[in-house]
């Protein structure tokens, strides 16, 4: 178990970076959640047309707005560079803002990451079992966008799209996402094996509720993300 | 016959992938002077429609129809690769410019 002084100083020097796009509705939940245990929390708003940017604001994050909708990759890269600007941050968390992921599988991948001296750990909603939840079609998409990327990158993880990672902030700097939408996922795993970056794969649990149903992927998204790789 | 479609279906790919991958000057200027060819070709088949039979049948293109109608779509995927690989170019420089936006905004804020 960790120390209390070593749990105060992992979250203290952690950011989570929130890419988000028309959330309001959620959001603030989100971030509230989030920040019971991380302090530190930056929501890039990505052109949303709603009230997404007051409501993280008002639940405590830094806003970075981007003028216009420019992808969910290109709102990651934006986090990272400004946490890679900040000089007491050491980790990074990347969170989904419609509310699926659970901060403490947050907390335990930073824990990991930190433990095990690692550069990059990736969240897997296929490990220790907690598969089951994963509505049918989905899990065959993902197992299709998986098998995709391990041909294209070589890296073999079981959910390579997953929203929830945690790196180092050096991670964080080697890893320039150019791919600006969904397609992001399966070139920051591109960059960590192109960059000699430490990684593994810790189990985590993904909420399906109604919101991130509606808010999720769409399945021939997928479709998208093979063809926005093969012409990049 | 079968050997000049080959070689026709062959020369969309290179047409298709290189043009998106070039959007410089001279990429421009070659593709200019490509179409400035095609229509003179055009414009030539309106006044002697026979140039068109006679050079299909050398290449062992069904008929002159055939040969050109080949050379519109070679034409047309080549215009939309290259419109394509323009539109991506835009989008990434469109990213950037927002992205460095936004940080400087949010750094004035604090």
């Amino acid at each position: 178990m960790m120390s209390h002084v070593g749990h105060e100083s992992i979250v203290e020097s952690t950011y989570c970076v929130i890419p988000m796009y028309n959330e309001g509705a959620v959001i603030a939940d989100v971030v509230r959640d989030l920040r019971t245990i991380f302090p530190h929390v930056v929501c890039v708003d990505d052109g949303s047309s709603d009230d997404s940017a007051y409501q993280a604001e008002s639940a405590g994050a830094t806003v970075i707005r981007h003028a216009v909708n420019v992808g969910q990759g290109g709102a990651l890269a934006t986090g990272f560079l400004f946490v890679g600007s900040r000089s007491t941050i050491r980790y990074v968390v990347t969170f989904d803002a419609d509310g699926q992921h659970d901060p403490q599988d947050a907390l335990a991948l930073v824990r990991h990451l930190h433990s095990n001296h690692l550069d990059v750990v990736f969240a897997s909603r296929f490990l220790a079992g907690r598969e089951q939840q994963i509505p049918r079609l989905k899990k065959v998409v993902l197992r299709f966008v998986a098998g995709v990327t391990r041909a294209l990158t070589d890296v073999s993880l079981s959910d390579a799209h997953n929203g929830l990672r945690a790196l180092t902030v050096d991670a964080a700097r080697k890893i320039q996402l150019s791919q600006n939408g969904m397609a992001h996922a399966t070139q920051f795993v591109s960059l960590v094996l192109q960059n000699g970056l430490k990684y593994d794969e810790v189990p985590a649990t993904i909420r399906y509720t109604t919101y991130s149903r509606s808010k999720g992927q769409p399945l021939l998204n997928g479709i998208n993300i093979v063809l926005d790789l093969l012409w990049r | 016959m079968l050997l000049i479609r080959i070689i026709l279906v062959l020369l969309f790919v290179p047409a298709f992938v290189g043009i998106t991958r070039s959007v410089g000057s001279r990429s421009k200027a070659f593709r200019s002077i490509l179409l400035f060819v095609f229509i003179g070709l055009v414009a030539l088949s309106i006044l002697s429609p026979q140039l068109w039979e006679d050079a299909a049948q050398i290449l062992g293109v069904n008929s002159g129809v055939d040969l050109l109608l080949y050379g519109t779509v070679l034409a047309l995927m080549t215009h939309i690769a290259y419109s394509l690989g323009k539109f991506r170019l835009m989008e990434k420089r469109i990213a950037t410019l927002v992205q460095e936006l936004a940080l400087l905004k949010s750094s004035q804020g604090s």
